[in-house]
């Protein structure tokens, strides 16, 4: 009788044994930077979806993302800079879908039930002056409302949004500044 | 410095985060007019301020890290399952290959002693090579692996079954070897057990070896075989 055995070519136990391990201390490696990198890829997106359940899931997912992906970043400290950038670009992503949507819905919608614009006493209210910030945030270019979200997120200096964003401080600086002036105008 | 400047410096230096200059704070000083704008556009830019970091700190939901936790996990587990899939192939693989070492191992491979005769049973060999005995003889010589084959079975049956043949005593050393030579060469043994026809030119045909009148009884210890 004829033994039938699988054999995988060109892999070994010790192959296989070491990329296991390498495998395992990814992973325990990508689990202590979870505590640091979580709240803030929600944070971020948080800022842009402004939807607590649609941040948690876009965080989530970037997440995952970025753990599939992790073994191929090649600078371990680069790690923040990029979890930024991937969420930031899903919950963009997520947000022009809701935007999409909105609109469709509006455009079928009665005029008799669209949203009556906010009077002056609306906006005189607690909450009004933050439902204009934030419109006035998603006009803003792609570019100043990520540092703006960044450079609010507590715990981060300026030097650090730069690491993050692989950008020089001075251009840090200058984002901000033209994103502050820029929002100053929409809310004046 | 007139107004106008002193407020596109001072809309500049509140943009910034920095503090006016000590030029600006001088006009303000005589100016109620750019001391109010100031203040007004002061307090824009704190709300401003207030406004993003409420907005981009805002409490993050226990459930986020436990339920990350958990999701790495499977997919970490999910990742290993091929490892386990072939871990347990192997173990397996192993597992087959080690009793079939041990079988082989186990099986008689040589011819029994002269001394301790321990023919098969012709019943048994009866049926076991039933299928075989009515071949041609010309066939049976041709081919090895047969007479492998019926080595192999007659070895096996005679390991299982063990009965003991009445033999005389002056019969006894022959007829050992004469089954131990059975199961080597089964072709030329059944042709020696079978008479030999008539005439030359008759076709000779092949038939199972076998003795009726043998009295086979289980072995027991102590019984000798006569």
């Amino acid at each position: 009788m004829q033994e039938l055995v699988l054999i995988q070519p060109g892999r070994t136990l010790e192959a296989d044994s070491a990329r296991e391990i390498a495998r395992s201390r990814l992973h325990r490696d990508f689990e202590s930077r979870l505590a640091e990198c979580g709240p803030l890829a929600y944070r971020v997106a948080q800022g842009v979806l402004r939807n607590a359940a649609d941040a948690e899931d876009v965080a989530q997912e970037a997440l995952l993302r970025a753990y599939q992906k992790f073994h191929r970043l090649q600078d371990p400290t680069r790690f923040r800079a990029w979890l930024v950038r991937i969420t930031f670009r899903l919950a963009l992503d997520r947000w022009r879908a809701a935007r999409r949507r909105e609109r469709r819905e509006t455009e079928w919608a009665k005029p008799d039930l669209r949203p009556v614009p906010p009077t002056a006493e609306e906006l005189i209210a607690s909450n009004a002056f933050q439902a204009r910030l934030e419109r006035a945030l998603d006009e803003l270019p792609e570019r100043f409302r990520l540092v703006l979200l960044l450079a609010a997120i507590e715990g981060y200096t300026l030097e650090e949004v730069a690491g993050m964003l692989k950008i020089p401080m001075g251009t840090v600086k200058s984002r901000l500044f033209f994103a502050r002036r820029a929002l100053a105008e929409k809310l004046r | 410095m007139n107004c106008r400047q002193c407020q596109q410096k001072l809309l500049h230096s509140l943009a910034a985060g920095d503090i006016p200059s000590a030029e600006v704070v001088a006009h303000e000083s005589s100016c109620p007019a750019c001391r109010k704008f100031h203040a007004a556009e002061n307090s824009l830019f704190r709300s401003i301020d207030s406004g993003l970091r409420s907005l981009a700190n805002q409490p993050v939901p226990r459930s986020l890290l436990p339920s990350l936790s958990i999701c790495l996990d499977e997919k970490f587990m999910a990742n290993q399952a091929p490892f386990y899939r072939w871990g347990f192939t192997a173990v397996a693989t192993a597992v087959i290959l080690a009793i079939s070492v041990a079988l082989f191992l186990r099986r008689p491979t040589t011819t029994p002693p002269a001394s301790l005769v321990q023919p098969t049973s012709p019943a048994s060999r009866n049926s076991e090579n039933q299928a075989f005995a009515s071949q041609p003889h010309q066939e049976l010589q041709k081919s090895a692996p047969f007479a492998a084959e019926f080595r192999h079975t007659a070895r096996a049956a005679a390991s299982i079954k063990q009965p003991e043949v009445m033999v005389l005593a002056e019969e006894r050393e022959a007829f050992a070897k004469f089954v131990a030579e059975v199961p080597d060469e089964p072709s030329v043994a059944l042709a020696f057990a079978h008479p030999a026809p008539a005439a030359t030119s008759d076709v000779v045909e092949i038939a199972l070896l076998q003795i009726d009148l043998l009295e086979v009884k289980p072995l027991v210890s102590g019984a000798t075989g006569e």
